[in-house]
C-alpha cells in the first residue's frame, strides 16, 4: 500500500516540477532594455534639471551674501525692488526655471525619441 | 558572474549586466507570474513591470536574502497588485476546499503514465484552477524549490499556513488525478 502510494505521490511531484505552458516572446528582452534605458534617460534629465537648479541657488546665494556683507546698500535696494516687485521677479524665476526645464528635461528627451525613431 | 558582481555593474550604470541579470532570472518570474495569472496575454506585461520594478529598487536590496528571493517578492508583489487591479478575487478558498480532507486510498498508476499527455494536461489545468494561495506556494516550493523560510518572506504567509496549504493543495491535485485516472480507464 505504501508503495502505491509513493507511485501517486512521485507521479504528482513530477507534474508539480512542471514548467507552466507559457513562454516569453523573442522580443522580451529587446523591449524591456528599451524601458530601462527609457527610464535611465528620464532620471539622468531630471537630474541635470536639479542640478542646474542647485547650482542657480547656490550662485545666487553666494552673491546675495557678498552684497550682504561688502555691499549693503546695493543689497538693500535689490531687497525694497524684490519685495516692491515680488510679482515680477518671481515670473522671471519661474522663467528661468521652465527654460532650463525644457533645456535639460524635454529637449532632450525629445532627441531621445528622434534618435530611436530613426534607429527603426 | 555572480549575483553581487551584476548588481553592482548594474548600479554602476552598465544595463547589459542588468540584462544578464535577467536572464539568469527569467525562468523564476515567468514561472510564478504564469501560474498567478489567468490571463496569458497579460503575463509578458507584468514580468516587464517586476523586471523594471526590481531595476529601480536594486539599489535597496541588501545581502540579507538570495537575490532570487527578493525577486520572487517583487514578482509576487506585482502580481498581485495587477489581480487587485483587475478586481480578481485573491482569496478564492471555498467551503468546499476548506473542508477538504486527503483521500484515504491511493491508485496504483500504469507505466505508461509518463507517456499521457492528455493527463499531464488535466493536471495542469488543475494546478491552474487552485486557489490563488495554493497555486503561488506550490509553484514556489515545488517548482523554484524555496524553503518554507523563504516562501514566508517572499508571501508574507506563515510557516503553519503554508505547510496546511501545501498539503491541502496536493489532496486536491491527488483527488483529481485519481478522479481523471478512473474517467480514463471508464473511457477506454
Amino acid at each position: 500500500m505504501k508503495n502505491k502510494r509513493l507511485h501517486t505521490d512521485d507521479y504528482l511531484d513530477l507534474i508539480l516540477r512542471s514548467e507552466p505552458n507559457f513562454e516569453l516572446s523573442s522580443e522580451f528582452e529587446k523591449k524591456l532594455s528599451q524601458k530601462i534605458e527609457k527610464i535611465v534617460s528620464w532620471e539622468t534629465y531630471f537630474k541635470q534639471f536639479f542640478t542646474w537648479i542647485a547650482v542657480g541657488i547656490f550662485s545666487l546665494s553666494v552673491a546675495i551674501s557678498i552684497l550682504f556683507f561688502a555691499q549693503k546698500d546695493i543689497f538693500t535696494t535689490l531687497l525694497s525692488f524684490t519685495t516692491q516687485h515680488h510679482q515680477l521677479v518671481l515670473m522671471v524665476i519661474f522663467l528661468i526655471c521652465s527654460v532650463v526645464f525644457f533645456d535639460t528635461v524635454l529637449l532632450n528627451y525629445l532627441f531621445y525619441r528622434y534618435g530611436k525613431r530613426n534607429e527603426k | 558572474m555572480d549575483d553581487r558582481e551584476l548588481i553592482d555593474k548594474t548600479l554602476q550604470g552598465n544595463t547589459h549586466a542588468f540584462t544578464f541579470l535577467v536572464r539568469k532570472h527569467q525562468k523564476l518570474v515567468v514561472h510564478m507570474v504564469a501560474r498567478l495569472l489567468d490571463n496569458k496575454e497579460d503575463i509578458e506585461d507584468v514580468c516587464q513591470d517586476v523586471f523594471v520594478k526590481v531595476f529601480r529598487n536594486l539599489n535597496k536590496f541588501r545581502n540579507d536574502s538570495k537575490l532570487s528571493t527578493w525577486i520572487a517578492k517583487i514578482a509576487y508583489r506585482v502580481a498581485i497588485d495587477y489581480l487587485s487591479r483587475k478586481n480578481r478575487q485573491i482569496i478564492t478558498e471555498s467551503d468546499e476546499i476548506l473542508s477538504f480532507t486527503e483521500p484515504e486510498t491511493s491508485a496504483d498508476l500504469p507505466d505508461t503514465i509518463l507517456e499521457n499527455k492528455e493527463l499531464k494536461n488535466i493536471m495542469v489545468t488543475e494546478i491552474e484552477k487552485l486557489p490563488l494561495p495554493y497555486r503561488t506556494i506550490i509553484t514556489l516550493y515545488h517548482l523554484e524549490e524555496f524553503s518554507y523560510k523563504e516562501i514566508e518572506e517572499i508571501t508574507g504567509i506563515k510557516i503553519g499556513t503554508i505547510k496546511s496549504h501545501l498539503s491541502r493543495g496536493r489532496a486536491i491535485l491527488k483527488e483529481k488525478l485519481t478522479f481523471a485516472l478512473t474517467q480514463q480507464r471508464y473511457e477506454k
